[in-house]
């Protein structure tokens, strides 16, 4: 315990050092002006999944099904996992478009990933789902591989609210003539492994690999070279000789291995911070972006009741603030002024009528909430 | 003043230096000057200085930190305070008193005289005090019941100890209590502790249905730690069936909030199934006959 406070006291001081070294330094570079700022973001966001994801997802399942089909014992179920800021049902359909499956019929349950606006129509919802019937022209001996892309949107915590997973729990067991596909977010398998044990009935849930700084340039390299930042180093005056360019490669490489350390993998996370580092040359005409070194934002300082609120919605993945309300037990108007503190301080965001988690500030309140003693979703 | 026969190498004026300083020696306090008093008074007021700095720095630096380190910075408070006093007695001991074998014996039997017929209770409380360190019967940040007070144990001095109860107010409780009366420590040293949850109903409930809502409330409670197991029991009476949950806050100092929001999300799960409460009549023919 003793270990872990000075560990803990250790990097809060690093942090701090580094704050204050980054303050004092005289940066020439200026941070985005927001216009900018939101257009570079619209342009992440319709950047694609990560390459390493999408094989990753295709590998898995293309074993797993080999696997069923070829030995009756084994597991008909494939659990993949992500974190609560990278929700993995987009993954799972982006794997599942592009991909020829090996089945005959490939059918996803509930696409629509969004609770009913009746916490307690949750169970009924999973229920109605399970007892669809399969799309037309799939017959008897066929294989059929049922997807679920998002466990989340199953169970809320409160009483009841996670009858649904026990019922799909039964049936999963019980219909081993079909391939089962679930995404879950972490967290949530976590929780539901304290409250209903799922682990000893799917022990073999697999998380999303974290992506390699290689990987990372390699998603964001649209945007990069749209933005002209391939270009900059390109431009560079080259009388400083090949050492030079050999080092400012060096550096390079180093900034992406960081982003990947820094947003322990996650596409999102890293997404966030590398926007974050960019800055504009305010010497060039152009407006020419540079990227500087990638660094976490600060956490603010947190309530208890703040806590709560942040992990009931890593938890959920994301909720609407009645159904957060509702779970947590608290009146809409104790909840609304923390709601809008947390926005206002870009802990949270809202999008679809849902709140959730700013991706960038993740691996904080990771720690934040692990030292709070509430549990995480991450080893 | 005639002198024995001596020997004839021995001096008289250096057998009278000799007995002076055996009588020095002999005397328990030691010589008094201007500048041991000033260093005196500086160490206690030091002395002083540093417990109530250490006092309030461990108290802030234990509300600062994430809370899975505030129980062990409180922790260290009894221990910093016995060390500073411990320094500062030694000190002035070496000061002002003459510590040979004999002096020491003197000394400590005059104190035992002393200290048995005024200040019994005193040391008895100091003794308890410097034992419960050890024994870690309760710490500081400890929930625990004395006698009829419980609360958080938010101060650990020389001869007492202070409660902080739930209605806020702050009860002085003696060490010496250690030794007659039973001390019940919530969480002994831990940020989690046992909280019992009742609920009653008539003999008539589905029983199956009360456990389900019990474990359900206690699982979908924010303040509720998982890692911990939640257990409901139950006991019948005469006049209807108890069913007890026992479980966990994530901190103890959320003990009574943790419960009412346990009981409000029972209560609302009961109502909507209808669930029939013990009748009062037979709870208050019970409690007349156990009185009878």
């Amino acid at each position: 315990m003793a270990l872990h406070l000075l560990e803990a006291l250790r990097d809060s001081l690093d942090s701090w050092f580094e704050q204050q070294k980054s303050q004092l330094a005289e940066d020439p570079l200026e941070p985005l002006p927001r216009e900018r700022s939101l257009a570079v973001q619209r342009q992440v966001a319709g950047l694609n999944i990560p390459a390493a994801q999408l094989t990753f997802v295709r590998q898995e399942l293309e074993e797993a099904i080999a696997a069923w089909r070829s030995d009756p014992d084994a597991s008909h179920v494939l659990i993949l996992l992500s974190r609560p800021v990278d929700p993995i049902a987009p993954v799972i359909e982006a794997a599942l478009a592009g991909w020829t499956a090996p089945v005959d019929v490939c059918h996803t349950l509930l696409p629509c990933h969004h609770r009913p606006a009746d916490p307690q129509a949750t169970a009924l919802m999973l229920s109605a789902a399970l007892e669809e019937p399969l799309p037309s022209g799939a017959g008897d001996d066929d294989t059929v591989l049922l997807c679920l892309p998002s466990l989340d949107q199953c169970f809320l915590r409160c009483i009841k609210g996670w009858s649904g997973i026990g019922h799909l729990r039964e049936v999963i067991l019980e219909r081993r003539d079909r391939f089962w596909l679930l995404g879950c977010n972490g967290w949530a398998w976590k929780f539901l492994d304290h409250v209903s044990q799922i682990n000893s009935y799917f022990p073999d849930a697999r998380t999303l690999p974290a992506l390699t700084g290689d990987d990372l340039r390699d998603w964001l390299a649209p945007v990069s070279h749209d933005l002209g930042l391939g270009r900059a180093a390109d431009d560079q005056p080259n009388d400083a000789g090949d050492g030079e360019h050999s080092k400012t490669g060096a550096g390079e490489t180093d900034q992406w291995a960081q982003l990947a350390d820094l947003s322990l993998g996650s596409f999102r996370i890293a997404a966030e911070l590398w926007l974050g580092a960019l800055r504009l040359d305010p010497d060039s005409e152009a407006g020419r972006l540079q990227q500087s070194r990638p660094a976490l934002p600060t956490l603010p300082a947190l309530t208890d009741e703040d806590r709560y609120i942040l992990h009931s919605l890593l938890i959920h993945g994301a909720l609407r603030r009645d159904h957060l309300a509702y779970g947590l037990g608290l009146p809409s108007h104790r909840l609304q002024p923390r709601i809008q503190r947390l926005l206002g301080e870009g802990l949270l965001r809202q999008s679809a009528a849902e709140l959730c988690v700013q991706p960038g500030h993740y691996p904080a309140l990771v720690k934040e909430l692990a030292n709070s003693n509430l549990f995480t979703g991450e080893a | 003043m005639a002198w024995p026969l001596l020997h004839p190498g021995l001096r008289p004026e250096l057998l009278l230096a000799a007995a002076q300083a055996e009588t020095s020696r002999q005397r328990i306090l030691a010589e008094l000057t201007l500048w041991k008093s000033i260093s005196a008074v500086l160490a206690i007021l030091l002395a002083y200085g540093s417990i109530v700095l250490i006092e309030r720095l461990t108290v802030w630096l234990s509300e600062k930190v994430a809370r899975r380190y505030r129980l062990l910075i409180k922790q260290s408070l009894p221990f910093l305070k016995g060390l500073i006093l411990v320094v500062t007695v030694s000190h002035l001991l070496d000061q002002f008193l003459n510590l040979n074998q004999n002096n020491l014996l003197a000394l400590t039997g005059t104190l035992a005289v002393a200290l048995g017929f005024a200040f019994k209770d005193y040391v008895s409380s100091i003794i308890a005090g410097v034992v419960s360190l050890f024994e870690a019967s309760y710490r500081v940040g400890d929930r625990v019941r004395i006698g009829d007070h419980y609360g958080e144990v938010v101060g650990y001095g020389l001869r007492s100890l202070q409660l902080l109860t739930p209605d806020d107010d702050t009860v002085t409780i003696p060490h010496n209590l250690l030794w007659t009366d039973p001390i019940a420590n919530a969480n002994s040293g831990h940020l989690e502790a046992q909280v019992a949850t009742d609920v009653y109903f008539d003999h008539r409930v589905d029983v199956d249905l009360v456990m389900e809502i019990l474990y359900q409330a206690a699982y979908s409670s924010q303040y509720t730690q998982l890692r911990l197991p939640v257990v409901v029991v139950m006991t019948e009476h005469l006049w209807g069936t108890q069913f007890k949950l026992r479980s966990y806050p994530i901190d103890a100092r959320d003990e009574f909030t943790y419960q009412t929001d346990l009981l409000r999300r029972a209560k609302r799960a009961f109502a909507q199934h209808d669930l029939p409460y013990p009748y009062r009549s037979l709870a208050l023919l019970q409690q007349a006959a156990a009185k009878g």
